[in-house]
């Protein structure tokens, strides 16, 4: 929690809209997958603690690997053109080398499930896939608005 | 014999982990060339900031799939194949 020192109160800094929206739709769609994820693997007879937990490690690090990007994007876009450039790739590299940690975590100790923790980093690329179909709905009921 | 054979598959697992670690470098220059263009957008537009932005998140994300899938590709050729590829072997002999 960011407290504000200067007046002395409890007020909460202010996180930027787009990344509170884009991160919460993101999330909402890892924890469906997830649950989908485990259901199937549940049904299939191979649910063990180490799926809940590779599933778990994936999936957070996924979403944050995703809020990462957006405040990196968001800060870069205030800068001029090459700052930009260079902010991005160095952000790039070193959220790259978050998920290799978490990579490297998830397949070498045994108390997490290898595959669980791999197939949950690709979750936000299973939501952004269906993001035109929700983004479309939206503007269509903009547009439905202005119109009226 | 054995250990020659166990430190090659070790040895060409380890070479093909980090050749498909290459594909990492492209989204990365993708994403700050996207990112670029965005600023400009932005300084030539910056009413429309809100939804060149949110835009461009989603692109960006989409353009670190192709990251990612080098990534898993080069920690399963880490930690998964050589088992399997000792496994082969072994029931070879």
């Amino acid at each position: 929690m960011f407290l504000d020192k200067r007046k002395g109160t409890n007020s909460v800094k202010a996180v930027n809209p787009v990344i509170k929206k884009e991160t919460t739709y993101i999330s909402i769609w890892t924890m469906a997958l997830s649950l989908i994820m485990q259901g199937v693997i549940f049904f299939m007879g191979k649910w063990n603690s180490g799926v809940l937990l590779g599933n778990l490690l994936g999936g957070a690090a996924a979403v944050l690997n995703f809020c990462l990007m957006c405040k990196g994007i968001l800060a870069a876009v205030e800068k001029d053109e090459q700052d930009a450039k260079t902010m991005i790739r160095m952000s790039r590299t070193l959220r790259m080398f978050m998920l290799l940690a978490v990579a490297a975590i998830g397949a070498a100790l045994s108390f997490f499930n290898t595959w669980t923790v791999l197939i949950s980093l690709f979750f936000p690329r299973i939501a952004i896939f269906f993001w035109p179909l929700f983004n479309k709905s939206e503007q269509n009921v903009k547009s439905e608005d202005k119109h009226e | 014999m054995f250990e020659l054979a166990i430190g090659i598959i070790l040895g060409c697992c380890a070479l093909g982990a980090g050749i498909a670690m290459i594909a990492g470098i492209g989204p990365g220059i993708g994403e700050g060339n996207a990112v670029a263009k965005a600023c400009e957008a932005i300084g030539r537009q910056p009413e429309s900031k809100s939804a060149v932005t949110s835009t461009m998140i989603m692109g960006c994300a989409i353009a670190e799939t192709t990251g990612l899938y080098a990534l898993v590709v080069a920690i399963l050729l880490i930690f998964v194949a050589p088992g399997i590829m000792v496994d082969v072997l072994l029931s070879a002999i």
